[in-house]
């Protein structure tokens, strides 16, 4: 038995080939999708993740809390926030290290810690500046003055790389400095070790 | 309308629509850019970067030279943002779709000599809105970015990346470490020339007692195995060549454990009999080679000595106004073979030569940092293109398999064996299908739109104004009155803001 094609085949043949053909012409669609900051994203490397800035963060707020320094410091401590510094080969984002470090901060405080305020940590931002290149004396320092402590924090990391995987460890260090006396008061170091490796079409 | 027609129409209907779908497709944002019409191309070309695909990463490294070329540093930064997420993830799009289909199916992250511009571009980009710190970390990224070659024996060289690695810990106030990054700077200064110097110096050696092949394997050796001699004492020849000898010896012992295939191109036209001889003349050519290099002049170390100096200035007195000048095209993809499975990255053209840099009319200095060329070729090969050769043998054993079951068919046909006639010639079909659907094309996909060579110009002159003339354009440079300011000069037209630095 043979099958006569009808017109309607043709009506069947163009689309079916426009479906076939046209997607490949025409523009993708962008889809946003929510995913939980804590889990693992579809693009990683061996870097400072999201998770990462928040488990540190979290930690050090509550150890900080319970260090001497702090808990048996008399009356309300006034911390300066300074932006974390970054030694590492990974790109970071200082503000949000720096906000979700105070907002962890504030959550723990229990009225025992005063935040300054972004311009005070400017304004002393610059005058450490001046003071490391030489253009005023500790004397002269007057932003300073407006803190009990200052909380730093910096990013190191150490790296290999081979032709098929990357190694990078990282250490996440924060101090409490008395900001009279230039005393490390606390300091802890987080670390993290992360390997990864390329799929052979990448070697 | 008979069937035969109705047939051939539903056949023609793809082409067709292919045909009118496709060709009036716009020129690429390259090509128009290249045209003179920058601001339609950026446009192009951001649409291009903000979609997300396999070419992400690619697209966003040429929206980056463009705009840097623009003089948009904002829009240069954003695309690069994105371009070294993808490159430094380990998550890939494609990579499966690649291992059977073209190697250009997987999403692009780059060569390595790529990666490490990117890296570069961002770091400069960083810097000069004094973000030291992600800046170092790019810096950092991209001499990562240049180690890890297949025999895992290369020392990162790249020149401009240890150089701003030395200025960003300058900036950032740690010394100790500016330094040791621009000790790294000046020992590649010194590797290159050495290097060099002692290539030409053992091409003539021949040891009597070995084979004319003995000598030329043990001498491919001793050459592989010198970049990693040099790197211990650059700036020795002597005791470099001794840590050659040692270096070479052990990459001949690796490569005779491997398959012919899969060793360093240098050494793949020998065989393994041929490269066992080689250890017999590679210490008496060591001697003879030490020999020849205490005949050269102490002066031919003279040239990395002058641009040593200039190196360390700028730590020790920096200049007010510090130009990165780049020059050239940069390295170009190819593919070679009978499938172009082979990708060979050759230079785009003849060596550019320095650019011609003169302020107020008087000519100034330009040291060369680095040829993206030479970071481009001296790296080895690449464990992928030993998979894409074994598919090109893959794909023409399976057509050969799939021609001979067809065959086995026949016979088995002309026997009156039906059912293991229609067996063979189904498995012979899947045979050639498969070898249709194996593509082992290298990819070649590329970002052609970096500099051959980065050159570096200091600037020493009076605060104020000045006419600065880079190539055939022309600058306004504002030397400041304090500090160091740090100005990256594209090679693509327009080349930058034509008012330096750009407020």
């Amino acid at each position: 038995m043979s099958v006569q094609p009808t017109h309607h085949s043709y009506l069947v043949t163009l689309p079916l080939a426009a479906a076939l053909l046209l997607p490949s012409c025409a523009a993708r669609t962008v889809q946003t999708t929510y995913v939980d900051p804590d889990a693992y994203g579809a693009v990683e490397g061996t870097g400072i993740e999201a998770r990462d800035v928040r488990t540190v963060a979290s930690q050090m707020a509550s150890e900080l809390m319970a260090s001497p320094a702090v808990s048996g410091f008399a009356g309300t401590a006034r911390i300066a926030v300074l932006p974390v510094e970054n030694r590492s080969r990974f790109l970071i984002d200082q503000e949000i290290f720096t906000t979700l470090i105070t907002d962890m901060l504030i959550q723990n405080a229990a009225g025992r810690l005063a935040i300054l305020n972004r311009d005070i940590v400017d304004q002393i931002m610059k005058e450490r500046e001046m003071k490391r290149s030489g253009q005023v004396d500790a004397g002269q320092l007057q932003a300073l003055a407006g803190a009990d402590f200052f909380l730093e924090g910096e990013v190191r990391s150490l790296s290999a790389s081979s032709a098929a995987a990357q190694s990078d460890y990282v250490v996440i260090r924060f101090q409490l400095t008395n900001a009279e006396t230039g005393i490390v008061v606390w300091s802890n170091s987080y670390q993290m070790k992360k390997e990864g490796s390329w799929g052979v079409m990448y070697q | 309308m008979t069937n035969t027609s109705r047939i051939f129409l539903f056949l023609l209907a793809p082409l067709v629509l292919t045909a009118t779908g496709c060709v009036h497709a716009p020129p690429p944002p390259m090509a128009i850019y290249a045209s003179g019409d920058h601001e339609t191309a950026l446009a192009a070309q951001s649409q291009l970067a903000a979609v997300p695909g396999i070419d992400q990463a690619l697209e966003n490294c040429r929206l980056a030279s463009m705009a840097i070329a623009m003089g948009n540093d904002r829009l240069a930064e954003t695309a690069l943002r994105r371009a070294v997420g993808i490159m430094q993830s380990f998550q890939a799009e494609g990579e499966w779709r690649a291992m059977m289909g073209a190697e250009s199916s997987k999403e692009w992250k780059g060569e390595p000599y790529e990666k490490l511009m990117a890296f570069l571009y961002l770091g400069i980009l960083l810097y000069e809105k004094g973000d030291y710190g992600n800046a170092l970390a790019m810096f950092k990224s991209a001499v990562l970015a240049d180690t890890g070659t297949v025999e895992e024996r290369y020392r990162s060289d790249f020149i401009p990346a240890f150089l701003m690695q030395a200025m960003a810990y300058s900036a950032v106030h740690e010394p100790p470490n500016a330094q040791q990054a621009m000790t790294r700077a000046v020992d590649s200064l010194y590797s290159r020339a050495v290097v060099d110097m002692l290539s030409t110096a053992i091409l003539d050696i021949v040891v009597p007692g070995g084979s004319p092949t003995a000598n030329r394997a043990a001498k491919a050796a001793l050459l592989s195995g010198l970049p990693a001699g040099v790197s211990v004492h650059p700036r020795e020849p002597i005791l470099a060549i001794e840590a050659t000898l040692s270096q070479a010896t052990d990459i001949l012992h690796l490569q005779l454990d491997r398959p012919r295939r899969d060793r360093l191109p240098s050494l793949r036209g020998f065989t393994t009999s041929q490269l066992e001889s080689a250890f017999d003349v590679m210490e008496p050519i060591s001697v003879q080679w030490i020999a020849r290099a205490r005949e050269i002049p102490t002066k031919a170390l003279d040239i990395p000595q002058h641009d040593v100096l200039a190196l360390q200035a700028l730590l020790d007195d920096p200049p007010p106004v510090i130009l990165l000048v780049e020059q050239g095209r940069g390295p170009h993809k190819i593919s070679e073979g009978r499938y172009d499975e082979i990708l060979r990255i050759v230079p785009s053209g003849p060596d550019p030569g320095p650019p011609r840099v003169s302020l107020d009319a008087t000519p100034l200095d330009a040291i060369q940092l680095d040829s993206i060329t030479y970071q481009a070729t001296t790296r080895g090969g690449r464990k992928v293109d030993a998979f894409l050769k074994g598919k090109a043998v893959f794909k023409d054993s399976t057509m050969i398999t799939g021609f001979t079951l067809l065959q086995l068919g026949d016979i088995a046909d002309m026997a009156d064996a039906d059912g293991a006639a229609t067996a063979l010639r189904v498995a012979g079909l899947a045979s050639m299908l498969v070898s249709a659907a194996t593509n082992p094309a290298a990819d070649t996909r590329e970002w052609a739109l970096i500099p051959e060579g980065i050159w570096l110009v200091p600037v020493r002159s009076p605060p104020g104004k000045h006419h600065l003339q880079i190539n055939d354009r022309t600058y306004t440079l504002d030397v400041p009155t304090r500090g160091s300011s740090l100005c990256l000069i594209p090679r693509l037209a327009p080349g930058g803001a034509s008012s330096i630095p750009s407020h």
